[in-house]
């Protein structure tokens, strides 16, 4: 737990210091002329403070997963991001319809103790939800098959 | 304007047939989201903010605002008889609801919380309504310097004050502070943190980032939980009229929780959830039966029930008449008006009366809807909740997809979203809570605005905020804030 609350520490300090080095690129300007990048070093140096202190003082252990949860979620997590990335790719090549059946398809491995005919029953019904308010509903400016 | 004139603008506008349809299909998804365990207000408004795009300004804010109050009403219905807090501020309904629904006497509690809820709804719509001009004219007379402070003020107490760790709350903010920035610098037009990508010129989509980070993490957290099996049924429209002496005892404890999350709503970074958990403790220590409490006492729903929603009325206030949101679903709501054009400020109710008053109604109008939603159509939440909900995971994740791609028509928007999501995901497994970053992110660049101007004027002397009483009061509460969040665990280590 202890060491989550390091590595969580550890990711703050890194952040806020490659925010530092982004943001000494800009102008820092002057305290009654702030340029664009005085609120980014700012933000910088706060982060890295509190990134310091949460590595060292912090002992939260809420929200902090076990390695069996995040066994579990793994696969909700792959099959989630596939599906959104399935989505970015198809959207503008392949048409409304496609993009949406298949992204449903991928998205329902999130869940596991579904049969493949519910996977592809559950997929045509989303598509069809999707061409009635996407299309039809709101006129989104995609074609239902094809660029 | 007068209330009377205001009144009867505002019932123009929430009357027409456009608004009504649309208050009452944001309380009809707000209490379907709040029935179901596991998608709370912040996701279900994310998802439905890029379709309120579609709509005049005030109909989405009545659209988003119904969603919020009705996840509210909603919440406390599977708290009640399965123990499951539907959202987060539900969980102290399930002190003293579940042991009722043990005895035989859920329907009962069902009834007596959805009038706690009208009953607070109502106490603080009406603080609303009282208090709205007179902060307004505050906020006029209000310097560049005391804007920075008070939305500092609204970071820190939203990362300090709720549960889990100050430090990490602290933190999200800064780390929303950040990609706040990305995008043109308004001051000077020099793009920060743009990496060459012309789609970031207009800075990171508040839709994506929402989305991302509280629908799409959302998912994968429940989608993977086992699923349960619930069966909530024989809640009958007789089993739920209460005894006289339930409605005795439940009157006063009504009235002190609208009060306490009157106050406690209106103030940033506080919210309902604390306010549900403060009034349960003030009932107990007035009680003359404190040892009832937890084994089905009326008092203790009756007052988190009032509290919760009166604090959700109450949160328009400082939203409304200074811009500045008290938590992330007021930020989103915000968001949403800064999206449609508006400024939200101390000139809004004076420049926008139809869309104040017109909320105003339509917040009473909700709160109708959802008396019936929740009392004669109860049966149809508790079938929603035996069915395996769980086959709305995809279609969810395709309707954040759409709603990430409809912004700006573009396929960027989409990958930002996934890489969001999957940020939200690692940042739940350090508990990291999502909710402050998304206020850092849409406050940092009023902050920044607020910030340079002061010190513009000052020319850049810091004694500018701390000049005058109220610039010192904020300033010493934000040092004490912060000195607490850092504190706490050194402290706490020793003890």
């Amino acid at each position: 737990m202890i060491r989550m609350n390091q590595l969580a520490g550890g990711l703050c300090l890194l952040a806020g210091l490659v925010l530092a080095a982004l943001a000494m690129a800009m102008p820092v300007g002057s305290l009654s002329r702030m340029g664009p990048g005085f609120l980014p070093l700012a933000i910088a140096g706060g982060l890295c403070m509190i990134g310091v202190c949460i590595a060292l003082f912090d002992r939260d252990a809420t929200g902090i997963a076990r390695p069996a949860e995040i066994r579990s979620q793994l696969r909700a997590l792959a099959a989630v991001l596939g599906a959104v990335a399935l989505f970015a790719l198809l959207v503008d090549r392949a048409g409304l319809v496609p993009t949406s059946a298949l992204s449903a398809f991928a998205a329902s491995f999130a869940m596991r103790d579904i049969s493949w005919t519910a996977r592809v029953t559950l997929s045509a019904v989303i598509a069809v939800i999707c061409i009635a308010i996407f299309h039809f509903g709101l006129r989104l400016p995609v074609p239902l098959i094809g660029a | 304007m007068g209330l009377i004139d205001g009144l009867s603008l505002g019932i123009d506008v929430a009357l027409s047939r456009v608004n009504v349809a649309y208050c009452f299909l944001g309380v009809l998804i707000g209490t379907f989201v709040g029935v179901i365990p596991g998608v709370g207000a912040l996701a279900a408004i994310s998802m439905i903010l890029p379709l309120s795009f579609y709509l005049d300004p005030t109909t989405a804010i009545v659209l988003l605002a119904g969603i919020y109050y009705g996840t509210v009403y909603g919440g406390s219905t599977a708290a009640i008889l399965l123990n499951l807090p539907g959202v987060p501020s539900a969980a102290v309904a399930c002190l003293d609801g579940y042991p009722m629904t043990r005895q035989g006497r859920g329907g009962v509690a069902l009834f007596l919380t959805t009038m706690a809820s009208f009953v607070g709804s109502m106490l603080g719509l009406a603080a609303l309504v009282f208090f709205a001009d007179a902060i307004s004219d505050i906020g006029l007379s209000l310097r560049p310097a005391d804007y920075f402070l008070l939305m500092t003020l609204g970071l820190v107490a939203a990362a300090a004050i709720p549960t889990g760790s100050p430090l990490k709350g602290l933190a999200m903010v800064f780390i929303g502070l950040a990609m706040g920035t990305v995008g043109t610098d308004i001051a000077t037009g020099m793009a920060r943190f743009t990496f060459g990508v012309p789609e970031l010129l207009d800075g990171l989509s508040l839709v994506a980032l929402a989305m991302g980070l509280f629908g799409i993490s959302e998912v994968i957290v429940t989608s993977s939980l086992p699923r349960r099996r619930a069966s909530a049924g024989g809640i009958t429209l007789r089993s739920m009229i209460p005894t006289r002496q339930d409605l005795r005892e439940g009157a006063m404890p009504m009235a002190r929780g609208a009060g306490i999350g009157g106050l406690f709503g209106a103030l940033p970074g506080v919210g309902g959830t604390i306010a549900c958990f403060i009034s349960y403790a003030v009932e107990k220590r007035l009680s003359r039966h404190p040892e009832k409490f937890g084994h089905g006492a009326v008092e203790g729903i009756c007052a988190s029930e009032s509290a919760n929603n009166s604090a959700v009325q109450t949160a328009f206030i400082p939203s409304l008449t200074l811009g500045i949101p008290g938590d992330a679903v007021m930020a989103l709501m915000l968001g949403a008006l800064i999206i449609h054009g508006i400024t939200p400020g101390p000139l809004l109710i004076e420049q926008q009366p139809g869309m104040f008053w017109g909320l105003v109604v339509s917040f009473i109008l909700g709160n109708i809807f959802l008396v019936i939603l929740n009392i004669p159509l109860i049966g149809i939440w508790l079938k929603l909740l035996s069915i395996p909900y769980h086959f709305m995971f995809p279609a969810i994740i395709v309707f954040i997809c759409f709603g990430a791609f409809s912004v700006n028509g573009n396929a960027f928007d989409v990958w930002a979203l996934g890489a969001l999501g999957a940020l939200g995901w690692m940042l739940s497994l350090f508990g990291f809570q999502p909710a402050p970053l998304l206020l850092g992110f849409i406050l940092g660049p009023m902050i920044e605005e607020n910030l340079r101007r002061a010190l513009q004027l000052s020319r850049g002397d810091f004694g500018t905020f701390v000049n005058d009483g109220l610039s010192v009061s904020l300033t010493a509460l934000i040092v004490v804030l912060v000195l607490l969040a850092v504190l706490k665990p050194v402290l706490g280590r020793r003890g």
